[in-house]
Parts: C-alpha cells; sequence; structure tokens
C-alpha cells in the first residue's frame, strides 16, 4: 500500500516538473499524411519556443467534436480543439465554452491582416473566437491535362465552354465528370452551379441571410437543370464511390474533370503527379468570379488553467506566425489566412486559390460554414434525393431547396 | 459456521441489488436522460430549454426518417422470412442425414463469425456493377447481363436483405436443427407408419410443436433488425440517396454528425418504442400460454 502511494506520488511530481508553464493539450484530426505533416509544423514550432504539447488525435472530425464535447462538458476541456467555423462552433461560443482572442487580436493586429471573409467567420458577436490555419475551397474543377490536350481544349471560362468541354470529352470515350456516389460530393456540384449562377452576392443572400425572395429567383430551377445534366456525363460505377477513388479515375486518365474540394490536391501529389503538368486545376468559371472557402480553425475552450491558458497564448502566437501559415498550406495543400504572407512557395493551385481569397468580393462562405445548425446536413439529404431520382423535376428541386433554407 | 452461513445468505441479495442499481443508472437513466433531451432543441450541447414535442413533429415531416422507417419494415420483414425459410431448408437436409454433416455445418454458420463491416464489404464487392458478378457474367460473354441493384435507389435495400439472410441462415439452421433433433423419436416411427411424405410431416407435424424454437429465432433476428447500422454504412451508407437509411443510422448520424442531440434523441425515442411494438405480439404470447 505503502509504496503504492509512494509511486504516485512521485509520479505525480515527476509529471509536475515536466509540465512547463506552458501547456496545450490538442483535440484534432489531422491523421492522414499531409495533414499530419501539418499539423507538426505547428506542433514543431511551437515546441521549439519552450511549450508542452500534448496530443490527443480522434479518427475523424465527428469524433474530434464529439469527444472535445464530452470534454468541455465533463470539465476536462482540451486547451485547443480543430474544427470549422461551423454551427458547432457557434454552439460552443454561445454556451459561452470558447476563450475570446480579441486582446491577442487587437495586440498582433490581426483586424488588419486576415482575410476579411476569414476574420467574419471567426467572429462570433464581436468576439474572436477561433484561429484560422488555412483555408480550403469546395468549388474547384481538376482535370486530367493528357485528355484535354488529346481532345484539343483548353480550361473552360464559362459554364457553357464547360459543357462543351465535356461533350468534347465524352465524344472522346473517356467518362467527362468523375463523380462519387457520397451525397456530400453530389452537393457540391450543386451548389457549384448555384455560386457559378449567382455570383458571391446572390450566394450571401441565400445561403447567409436566407432571404426568401432571392429563394423564389428562377435561377434556382437553372442551377438544378445543370446539376441534372451532370449525370449524362458519369460512368455506371458511380453510386456509393467513394471520393478519393472518384479523383483516381482523372489521376488515371479514365475521366476528364471532378468537381471537388482542393484537398484533391493530395490525391494527385500522392500520386507523384505535379500541378500544371500531369494535372490542372481551375475554379468553377462563372460571372463574376466566387471562391467558397472552408477554413480549418483551433477553437480554445475556456479552460481556467494559467498554465493551459499560458500554452493557448503561445499556440496563438505560432499558428498565426506568417511563415508557419505558409508552410501548412504549403504541407497541407490549403491557402494561407493571412493575406500579408509571401505567396512565391505556393503551387499553381495554391497561388489561384491565394489570389481569390485575396480578391475582395469573391470569397464566400461554403456551406458548410455558412448555414447554421444542421441545415447544411439537410441540404445534402436533400441534394442527393435529387440526384438519386431522375424523376424529380429542376422546379421540384428548388422548392425543396427553398423548404431547407428559408426559415 | 453461523457466520459463513449469514454471509452466504446476504450475497445473493447484494448481487442483485448491485446489479440492479448498476441497470437502473446506467440503462434505465440513460433512456430517461434520452427522452429528457428528446423534449429540448439541444444541438451540440445539452440545453434544458424544453420544447415539448416539437422535435417528434419536425421527425414525423422529415423524409429522410420516414425512409428509414418503411426500409426497416421492409427490410425486417424479408429479411426474417427469408432467413427462417432458408435456414430450415438447410437444417432439415442436415437432419436427413446427409454426409459430411458436420462440414456443412461449420460451413453454414461460419458467416456469422466474420464481422458486420466485413460482410457488408465483401457483397459490395461481389454486387459492384463495374466489378462484381455483372462484370464477370458479361467477361464470360453474356453481354447483355445486368444485376446492378446495388445501384438502383429502389432495389439497393434487397441487396442488403441478400447479405443479411447470407449471414444469418446459418444462425437459424443451427438452433432449428437442435429442435430438430430433440423431437422425439416415436413421433417419427407414428409419420413412418401413416406414410405421410416428408414435406408434410415437417410443415404439419415436426414444425408446429417447435413454436418456441421458431420464437427464439424471430426475436433474435428482430434485435438484428433494429440494430441494423455496421452491415448498411459498409455496404451503402444508405444511398443510393436515402434509400437505404435505417432508423439506427439516422440517429447515429444526427446524435454525431449533425450535432443535433435533441432530434437524435427523438429518433432514439421512437426507435425503443417500435421495438417494444415489435416485440409485443411475442411478449403476449409468451405471458398467455403461462397463464
Amino acid at each position: 500500500m505503502n509504496t503504492c502511494k509512494l509511486l504516485l506520488t512521485s509520479a505525480m511530481a515527476l509529471i509536475a516538473t515536466q509540465a512547463s508553464a506552458q501547456t496545450v493539450d490538442v483535440q484534432q484530426y489531422w491523421t492522414s499524411a499531409s495533414e499530419s505533416k501539418a499539423m507538426n509544423v505547428i506542433a514543431d514550432a511551437y515546441k521549439a519556443q519552450g511549450g508542452t504539447w500534448i496530443d490527443s488525435p480522434s479518427a475523424d472530425y465527428d469524433s474530434t467534436i464529439a469527444a472535445a464535447t464530452s470534454r468541455i462538458v465533463g470539465g476536462e476541456a482540451p486547451s485547443a480543439v480543430l474544427m470549422t467555423p461551423n454551427g458547432a462552433m457557434l454552439d460552443l461560443a454561445d454556451a459561452g465554452l470558447l476563450r475570446s482572442l480579441n486582446e491577442l487580436r487587437d495586440a498582433e493586429g490581426w483586424t488588419e491582416t486576415l482575410a476579411p471573409l476569414i476574420l467574419d467567420r471567426v467572429t462570433v458577436d464581436g468576439d474572436m473566437v477561433a484561429l484560422p490555419l488555412g483555408v480550403h475551397a469546395d468549388n474547384w474543377i481538376w482535370y486530367n491535362t493528357a485528355i484535354f490536350e488529346e481532345v484539343g481544349i483548353e480550361e473552360p471560362t464559362s459554364i457553357d465552354e464547360l459543357f462543351a468541354a465535356a461533350d468534347a470529352i465524352k465524344a472522346a470515350g473517356y467518362t467527362a465528370f468523375a463523380v462519387g456516389g457520397e451525397p456530400w460530393q453530389e452537393v457540391y456540384i450543386l451548389t457549384d452551379m448555384i455560386l457559378s449562377l449567382g455570383g458571391p452576392d446572390y450566394w450571401n443572400k441565400i445561403m447567409v441571410e436566407r432571404s426568401d425572395e432571392a429563394l423564389q429567383d428562377p435561377l434556382l430551377v437553372e442551377a438544378f437543370e445543370l446539376f441534372r445534366k451532370v449525370a449524362d456525363y458519369t460512368d455506371a460505377g458511380s453510386p456509393g464511390r467513394s471520393w478519393n477513388a472518384t479523383t483516381n479515375m482523372v489521376i488515371t486518365g479514365e475521366a476528364g474533370m471532378q468537381f471537388m474540394g482542393d484537398w484533391a490536391k493530395g490525391e494527385f501529389l500522392a500520386a507523384g503527379q505535379t500541378p500544371g503538368e500531369e494535372f490542372g486545376c481551375f475554379i468553377m468559371p462563372s460571372e463574376t468570379p466566387a471562391y467558397a472557402a472552408v477554413t480549418d480553425v483551433f477553437v480554445f475552450p475556456e479552460t481556467g488553467e494559467d498554465e493551459q491558458v499560458a500554452g493557448q497564448d503561445l499556440l496563438a502566437l505560432t499558428v498565426m506566425d506568417p511563415e508557419i501559415e505558409v508552410k501548412v498550406a504549403a504541407v497541407k495543400g490549403s491557402v494561407p489566412a493571412r493575406t500579408d504572407v509571401d505567396l512565391s512557395g505556393l503551387d499553381m493551385c495554391a497561388a489561384k486559390g491565394a489570389q481569390a481569397l485575396g480578391t475582395p468580393g469573391v470569397a464566400v462562405a461554403s456551406t458548410y460554414d455558412a448555414l447554421p445548425g444542421d441545415l447544411n446536413g439537410q441540404l445534402i439529404d436533400m441534394a442527393t434525393q435529387f440526384w438519386t431520382d431522375p424523376d424529380m423535376t429542376a422546379e421540384e428541386g428548388a422548392a425543396a431547396l427553398r423548404d431547407v433554407l428559408a426559415d | 459456521m453461523t457466520h459463513w452461513f449469514k454471509r452466504q445468505m446476504f450475497r445473493p441479495v447484494f448481487t442483485v441489488v448491485a446489479f440492479f442499481a448498476v441497470i437502473a443508472i446506467f440503462f434505465y437513466g440513460s433512456i430517461g436522460w434520452t427522452f429528457i433531451m428528446s423534449l429540448t432543441k439541444s444541438t451540440l450541447i445539452p440545453r434544458y430549454d424544453f420544447v415539448g414535442f416539437d422535435q417528434y413533429v419536425e421527425l414525423m415531416d422529415n423524409k429522410r426518417w420516414i425512409v428509414s422507417c418503411i426500409n426497416m419494415v421492409v427490410f425486417g420483414l424479408l429479411f426474417i422470412i427469408g432467413s427462417l425459410i432458408l435456414g430450415s431448408i438447410l437444417a432439415i437436409l442436415l437432419d436427413r442425414g446427409i454426409a459430411g454433416e458436420g462440414a456443412f455445418r461449420t460451413i453454414f454458420l461460419y458467416p456469422l463469425a466474420i464481422s458486420l463491416i466485413v460482410t457488408g464489404l465483401g457483397w459490395r464487392w461481389l454486387l459492384d456493377p463495374s466489378i462484381g458478378i455483372q462484370a464477370m457474367v458479361r467477361d464470360m460473354g453474356w453481354d447483355n447481363f445486368v444485376f446492378d441493384w446495388l445501384t438502383q435507389p429502389d432495389r439497393a435495400i434487397y441487396t442488403l436483405v441478400i447479405a443479411s439472410i447470407w449471414r444469418s441462415a446459418g444462425l437459424v439452421m443451427i438452433i432449428v436443427l437442435a429442435g430438430l433433433r430433440s423431437v422425439d423419436g416415436d413421433l417419427w416411427k407414428a409419420i413412418r407408419m401413416e406414410n405421410v411424405p416428408v414435406w408434410r410431416a415437417y410443415v404439419q407435424v415436426i414444425f408446429p410443436g417447435m413454436r418456441p424454437v421458431f420464437a427464439s429465432c424471430i426475436v433474435l433476428l428482430m434485435s438484428e433488425v433494429i440494430r441494423g447500422y455496421d452491415l448498411i454504412v459498409a455496404m451503402t451508407n444508405g444511398g443510393p440517396g436515402i434509400s437505404t437509411e435505417m432508423p439506427a443510422k439516422f440517429a447515429v448520424d444526427f446524435f454525431f454528425a449533425r450535432m443535433n442531440l435533441s432530434l437524435a434523441s427523438a429518433a432514439s425515442i421512437l426507435m425503443l418504442l417500435l421495438s417494444l411494438l415489435m416485440l409485443a405480439p411475442y411478449l403476449y404470447s409468451e405471458f398467455r400460454r403461462r397463464d
């Protein structure tokens, strides 16, 4: 019994001496090859400055949020949680569980250096509650350059040209659009069409303000017609196919193009391909340029322990360091959230994205970030119903969308 | 001696009390908490702002939930009936004194030992039109052969039935076989003397006497239906579209991916009621017989 006690006390003493003044316990889900490299960039820089980093990885986004919520509610809050600025973050912020970073923001002048959209996304009721690690976007199209050359087409600059390109690819015997069968993949095609037809202003009206008037616009019917039209260019193996198996069709030259967020780039790179050589990328063509951003952020739950607060401060400065922002972006395939960083190290796709993010009025929040509660989930359910039910008309689709988004 | 004896008297009581306390807290307590949550507007974090039965109303308005419930009924009926028929036929064949009974018994029971995720993935590959059975038959020369149920929204649910029957028929077989083995030898002698055809003997004499055996099978299979989650996730993940969604998957998705605690709780409570409803006929007949 006594030895037990002794062991316990010495173990505790050991922990106490090991823990320096700055400790963070990071609940995160960046576990794939490129993601964990990106997280290590942050962790290494943080540790280099003398901080103690406790890694609490989960398998995916959902389990991270579930674990973090349980820990917060149970009084054992992690000091940092990786998430996106969506409904879950609003919930946590509204419940007063997240630390406000206003002091750091003002001291470091982040209001000036962050892209306006991103600053808006991480601010809830005037409080900055999250730190952007990098920005991805939904509305990219990835293509196989060899197929484009073979059929003699350039990167399309309008929706008409996009479908003309698809016709040419189809005529040459390839699958024009590689489409996977998971509901979240299908919804991107619809939102790409809406954003392309309506531009950023209209997008904000229906996704952020969710105005009834804007939701009546016949433009939505047209978007659903285009969404349906894409089905003519897919292959029979589409239902149920995962997104990376679908990307692989473009990599191997089975299919010409894929609608997918820029995380798809990781698959091309992992296959040993180079942007601009074997594969190319362009943002969904539209009249008014638009970029549907998804942001990765850290939120800092209130922990009430000085050591962890000091750790959070150090982590915040590390994450927002321009050099670290660029390094993370380069490894993960994202775009830095700061607009004042040196972009020369980014590849051509990331450079296109950074340019779009930096141009005023182009970037909008993707549905994932913009829609509160489980509205994004309802939108996905609705889109996949439309996609898999050929009898549903575009008018019915637009009406169903209105039902989901109207308050 | 008396001291030891007293201790033995105390133990069962203590064990039972501890057992019931655990059940009361973790089982009925959780059910109670889920019910309370279903009456609130909680999303990610539990909040106690009560809105009455709003979540249930919303659930009834949710197409995905309705589709899930219909799927459970269709899948449940076909799966239970199919497993019982196939399992019984296998049991009869083994009972007729087939050579190598032990080997066959093991082969038919094996699917049950495979995890549902593996079962689902295996069947998914088999039924995938571009790489599975359809592709194989086409390679053999029948170019127009079509078997793409997995990718058809109105057929995909039947592929789940096929995979589930494949997995559970062996279980039914082993239970029915045990029942058949306990049939009195005299009964068979009488059947032989009366010169009753074998199939009539099973359908009209042997099986009616084995009602409790089939009731056990049905209860076992029903719990598979209500819990149905892993197989769907591995095989179709609810798709194409929402055509193969099930209530358990609905609840899990809304708890953990959609962060809608209250709606998921309402769904869970309805699932509990549904399962009680499905078990009611069985419980009723059991109690009635005892009276």
